[in-house]
């Protein structure tokens, strides 16, 4: 039995070695990037620097209609909702009852603003920093914060997404900083537990590898590489201690209920459990936002689900200590327009709101704001790549300092977008 | 007695036929006379139905070309004669519906009767020559772009990964370790050929070419509100089976009416009622690679689309509703204070009815309040007009349109969007079709054909363009010349860099497995062949939930009345759980055979089950598009597909004895014939000496042929196509 570990071990090993050769092939941070001390050098001294060790990106997919959420308006671009005032001195709309319970934590951003009203090119957009474009894909936020200060843990994934699979994960960056993707958190990591009899297990895996070889000087694609990254990784992960991370049935009962017995729920509770562990960017996604039709109708669903678990989510991490080193964003890929349509709203990527929390952001703050009717930004219009500037900021990540991709051309995180200092206290 | 059809059970005459009876008295007259009979019968079907595969109405004289199809069992079901394509027999029963029938499952007699009706249909199919000389003159373009780049195409690949490669490309699964062994003892020298034709024509052609059409048209079961799109799937797989032109087929979705439980065609614009202009911009893109999107908002930072062209191409659909809130409301009313069933189940059963594709007297559609550009006015009514890629484009044909009457919109403008005088129609269902088959399409995205000179071949792009006219539309065709080139047919290349410059099509390019061909693939491991013979029907119920005029608790009554009398029973409340379809639930809805459950695997391919699969299915860890946007399918790695593979459900499957690989195993006499088995059932091919030893090793030390199965399940080799 100690044996067949340690021969396992020996897999591992040589495997993670051949990894981290392919990892550095055909691509490089610029050298003077190499060490820390010389990438800190100018944003060290900012606010919130190196203030977030996690981060939670809540992405709400469709469009949150900015009107009937965090920046309600009167008149002809009134909703279904009516503001609420709360205790941080802003308003939000009746839709968000728990939300408003956390409000002093938030710091709202009410001027965000981008070009693309297409879900598929938005959601990149917001997922990535760039726009969508033919012949590179870029890598999303956690990939790139592996890139530049590697593993958040010994065995666990530096990047886990959870109510989507991982598309726009790694992008030109190589496949291992991909996220790890679980589809239904209530299931959690399935099939992590070997089901190979422990005498067979061995032989089973040095076959496995020889098969393998001859393949692999056949086929020298980069797929393929990736899949043998991800075989040894996997082998890595089914023998961590750290694995019941990904089973919520550890969590007590009452616990489970207030995030909420629905997907976004519980992934936000799965996601609090991986920050605990180390983990250093969760996405959660959550569905639904899309409102053409019917907003009464879907705030009462999507929309509670979702301001339940946010606040749960919130309260929790501040309960625990947690939250002022763990930077919690709401993220959407464009608002919805101030023209009802019906009882709809159409998208509307001139002026919407994201939120921010914890990892030393302001609390309860407003950045920007939309004009009277909610068309467009009056004041610090936010790109989505200063957006992501500004995670990667809080994450002690210098910014301005590019990435070749493997074609040889520089990149930034958020596309030379630029962190909002103003936004940390 | 059973019968062949689940429906058949319950609503239809059932004839008892232990022999050839049709109710035409066939029985009756010698056999001479009886063939001579037949041959006019078939004759009389196939011009009836030379407009195939428009449903013609039941006739009733005494001529009517009614046949009771009757299988090996003597189940029988009474209908006429659709099609016979792929395997596949359609036909039409007395109430109009339409049912597949895998030819081999039927009687001898039978067989050969469908096979005569099928010859009598007029049939589009290229001569054999005209294929030769279609694929000759594409490799000829493909070699002059590489001659001019100082590059070579690769060799041809050898009989074994060819067969693969098709097999995985054509009817979406490996072939068996049986179907390889057919191939590769043929010494024929035609057999490339003729093995592309049998896969064409087998009904793993239909499943394969549904996946495909899945993923570009983002087909889902789940419309919300409790509307169910069943009907429209099962239309989609029937008009794939009876090989629908796809101008005809897509002129049907643009240009149907009616409720989504009533109309399948129906469901296509349906699916995007809630949000028309997405709907259009959708379209435009799928069919036409026009790239449109961002016109929707503003005018296009980099192409020459304006916001004002945008509105002007929606405003075809400005007269058509789809989505009726008022309905919905009326069914969330009855649900809420309902005693006929629980809210979630009323919702279920009646919310089809609040999508009802029809036309309006009046064109609703007005520029946007915050439109900023001089061509408009915000909320001035748009006034319907095409889009155009070039000046001269409005010159062609195509561009006849009349737009003064509102309820004709939709016809004038799917007339001309599936014209072949259309400039990109047949150019982006050709790029794609290549693109299915090669990997990569000679113009990426597919979704932006707007500038046709950033190909990586403009000529091979305008052949295609042309070839796919020649074929009139027929999908199937056209694939038959694509297969037939010596470009399909060479060594496959390692994904490119495409920032590097273009590929020029040396060969087609390594790829891993789309989630459906790996799902099928094991499938076929644990099934066998017979995993094809199992076809998914669910529309045919929902057709009892439509309700005529206003939902009240009284309709409801109704309805559930009208279903329990069918012996349908009313969906469930709540959480849907089960990994795929709970087979019990599901069993009721296969025609052909009833899949079998085998280790905690449904045997059902995957075009056959939910849509798309649940969140944890195989399928979904492995890629299948969550169908929210389309050409999402993917097939980058993961741990969680690792895990599935090493310890999940599939594996347990593949390796219990009784699967088709480790029965045929079992079977084999020596151990190099066992090796031999395990190497053509995963990865189609021959093992080399070196791996030959290496397996012989392997069970020599103590591993069993079932452990040898999971580790050549887990290769990178079985995962990929060469």
């Amino acid at each position: 039995m100690k044996s067949t570990f340690r021969k396992l071990d020996e897999i591992n090993r040589r495997q993670f070695v051949e990894r981290l050769a392919r990892s550095a092939f055909g691509l490089s941070i610029l050298p003077w990037l190499g060490g820390e001390k010389l990438a800190a050098a100018e944003a060290v001294g900012l606010a919130g620097f190196g203030s977030a060790k996690s981060v939670i990106l809540l992405n709400l997919v469709g469009g949150m209609s900015h009107i009937d959420t965090f920046d309600p308006k009167e008149g002809a671009s009134k909703g279904p909702s009516t503001a609420v005032s709360t205790e941080a001195g802003f308003q939000i709309t009746s839709y968000l009852p728990e939300t408003a319970k956390v409000a002093k934590h938030l710091c709202l951003i009410r001027s965000m603003t981008a070009k693309v009203g297409v879900h598929q090119q938005a959601q990149y957009l917001m997922r990535t920093g760039f726009e969508m474009r033919g012949t590179v894909v870029h890598p999303m936020l956690g990939a790139w914060a592996q890139q530049y200060l590697g593993n958040s843990h010994p065995t666990l994934p530096a990047t886990v997404s959870i109510n989507r699979n991982s598309g726009h994960g790694n992008g030109f960056l190589p496949a291992t900083m991909s996220p790890l993707p679980i589809l239904d958190p209530e299931a959690g990591l399935q099939n992590s537990k070997s089901v190979t009899p422990a005498d067979a297990r061995e032989k089973r895996l040095a076959l496995l590898q020889d098969l393998n070889h001859r393949f692999h000087d056949d086929v020298k694609d980069d797929n393929v590489r990736a899949y043998d990254d991800f075989s040894s990784s996997t082998l890595e992960l089914m023998q961590s201690k750290d694995l019941a991370v990904f089973d919520l049935q550890q969590e007590a009962a009452t616990q489970r209920n207030d995030y909420g017995h629905n997907k976004f729920g519980q992934g936000c509770l799965l996601a609090r459990r991986l920050v605990e562990s180390g983990v250093r960017c969760i996405e959660v996604e959550s569905g639904g936002w899309d409102m053409h039709k019917d907003i009464p109708g879907a705030m009462e669903k999507v929309g509670a689900d979702f301001d339940q678990a946010f606040a749960a989510l919130i309260a929790d991490l501040a309960q625990r200590g947690m939250l002022d080193q763990t930077l919690v964003a709401v993220t959407t890929e464009f608002g919805r327009k101030p023209d009802m349509d019906g009882s709809g709203r159409g998208h509307h990527p001139k002026g919407f709101t994201c939120v921010l929390a914890g990892a030393g952001v302001r609390r309860g703050h407003v950045h920007g704001a939309t004009d009277a009717k909610g068309y467009e930004p009056t004041e610090k219009a936010t790109g989505v790549g200063d957006l992501h500037a500004t995670i990667a900021h809080a994450l002690g990540i210098q910014v301005d300092k590019p990435v070749m991709s493997p074609s040889g051309r520089p990149f930034t995180i958020g596309n030379k977008g630029k962190p909002i200092i103003d936004l940390f206290a | 007695m059973r019968s062949l059809s689940k429906l058949n059970s319950r609503r239809l005459v059932i004839a008892i036929a232990a022999s050839l009876i049709s109710c035409l008295g066939l029985a009756v007259a010698g056999p001479k006379e009886a063939q001579k009979e037949k041959r006019r019968l078939a004759k009389a079907m196939a011009q009836e139905k030379a407009e195939a595969p428009v449903p013609a109405k039941p006739a009733h004289d005494a001529a009517s070309p009614w046949h009771d199809w009757t299988n090996a069992q003597d189940q029988s079901l009474k209908g006429k004669f659709i099609a016979l394509e792929s395997g596949l027999l359609t036909v039409e029963d007395e109430q109009g519906q339409r049912h597949r029938i895998p030819v081999t499952l039927l009687k001898v007699d039978d067989r050969k009767f469908a096979e005569e009706c099928r010859q009598l249909q007029p049939r589009a199919f290229l001569a054999a020559d005209v294929i030769a000389r279609a694929a000759a003159k594409l490799d000829e373009t493909i070699l002059q772009a590489l001659t001019k780049a100082k590059e070579q195409p690769h060799p041809l690949a050898d009989d074994a990964t060819i067969a693969r490669r098709l097999h995985l490309d054509l009817i979406g699964r490996i072939p068996t370790a049986a179907e390889l062994k057919d191939f590769l003892s043929d010494a024929k020298p035609d057999k490339r050929a003729r093995l592309i034709d049998s896969l064409l024509n087998s009904p793993g052609y239909t499943m394969q070419m549904f996946n495909w059409f899945a993923d570009m048209l983002r087909v889902k079961d789940d419309y919300g509100k409790g509307a169910r799109a069943f009907l429209f799937e099962d239309w989609l797989k029937d008009m794939v089976s009876v090989n629908r032109p796809w101008d005809s087929l897509v002129k049907d979705m643009l240009t149907a009416d009616g409720k989504l439980s009533e109309s399948g065609p129906a469901g296509f614009l349906l699916r995007d009622a809630q949000m028309p202009l997405d709907g259009v911009s959708n379209l435009l893109t799928t069919f036409l690679g026009a790239n449109v999107s961002c016109a929707q908002c503003h005018d296009h930072p980099m192409a020459d689309w304006t916001q004002k062209d945008f509105y002007q191409i929606a405003a075809f659909f400005g007269a058509t509703d789809g989505y009726h809130e008022d309905v919905f409301k009326q069914i969330r009313r009855v649900a809420k204070n309902s005693n006929v069933a629980a809210k979630g189940q009323v919702l279920q059963m009646l919310g089809s009815n609040a999508f009802d594709l029809v036309d309006l007297p009046k064109n609703q559609l007005k520029f946007p309040a915050d439109y900023k550009y001089d061509n408009a006015k915000p909320k001035e009514s748009v006034t319907p007009e095409l889009i155009s890629w070039t000046k001269e484009d409005k010159l062609s044909p195509a561009y006849k349109v009349e737009v003064s009457k509102p309820k004709e919109l939709r016809d004038e403008f799917a007339k001309w969007m599936t014209s072949p005088d259309n400039p990109r129609f047949a150019t982006a269902i050709a790029n794609r079709l290549w693109k299915k088959l090669f990997g990569l399409a000679v113009q990426e995205p597919v979704s932006d054909l707007d500038d046709p000179k950033l190909a990586s071949n403009p000529e091979l792009l305008a052949q295609l363009t042309l070839y796919m006219k020649q074929a009139k539309f027929d999908l199937r065709e056209f694939q038959r010349v694509l297969c037939n080139t010596a470009a399909y047919q060479r060594q496959a290349s390692p994904t490119p860099d495409l920032a590097n410059g273009h590929y020029l099509f040396n060969g087609p390019l390594v790829r891993r497995m789309s989630a459906e061909q790996a799902w099928d693939a094991i499938l076929t491991l644990v099934g066998g062949a017979k995993i094809d013979q199992s076809l998914l029907r669910r529309g045919d119920e929902l057709k009892l939930t439509i309700v005529e005029g206003k939902v009240t608790e009284e309709a409801a009554k109704e309805v559930m009345a009208k279903m329990q009398e069918e012996g349908v029973k009313v969906p469930r409340e709540g959480k849907k759980k089960g990994k795929g379809g709970n087979p019990n639930q599901m069993a009721g809805f296969y025609e052909g055979t009833v899949p079998r459950n085998l280790g905690g695997v449904l045997l059902a391919r995957a075009s056959e089950i939910r849509q798309p699969a649940p969140e944890s299915h195989f399928l979904r860890i492995f890629g299948q598009s969550d169908r929210m946007v389309a050409d999402t399918n993917a097939t980058d790695g993961s741990v969680p597909q690792m895990m599935f593979l090493m310890n999940g459900n599939v594996q347990n499957a593949v390796t219990l004895a009784s699967s088709t690989v480790l029965q045929a195993v079992s079977r084999a006499a020596s151990q190099p014939d066992k090796i031999t088995v395990l190497y053509h059932s995963f990865l189609g091919r021959n093992p080399t000496a070196d791996e030959s030893k290496r397996l012989a090793t392997a069970l020599d030390s103590g591993l069993t042929p079932a452990d040898c199965a999971w580790a050549l399940l887990n290769s990178r080799e079985f995962l990929f196509v060469r």
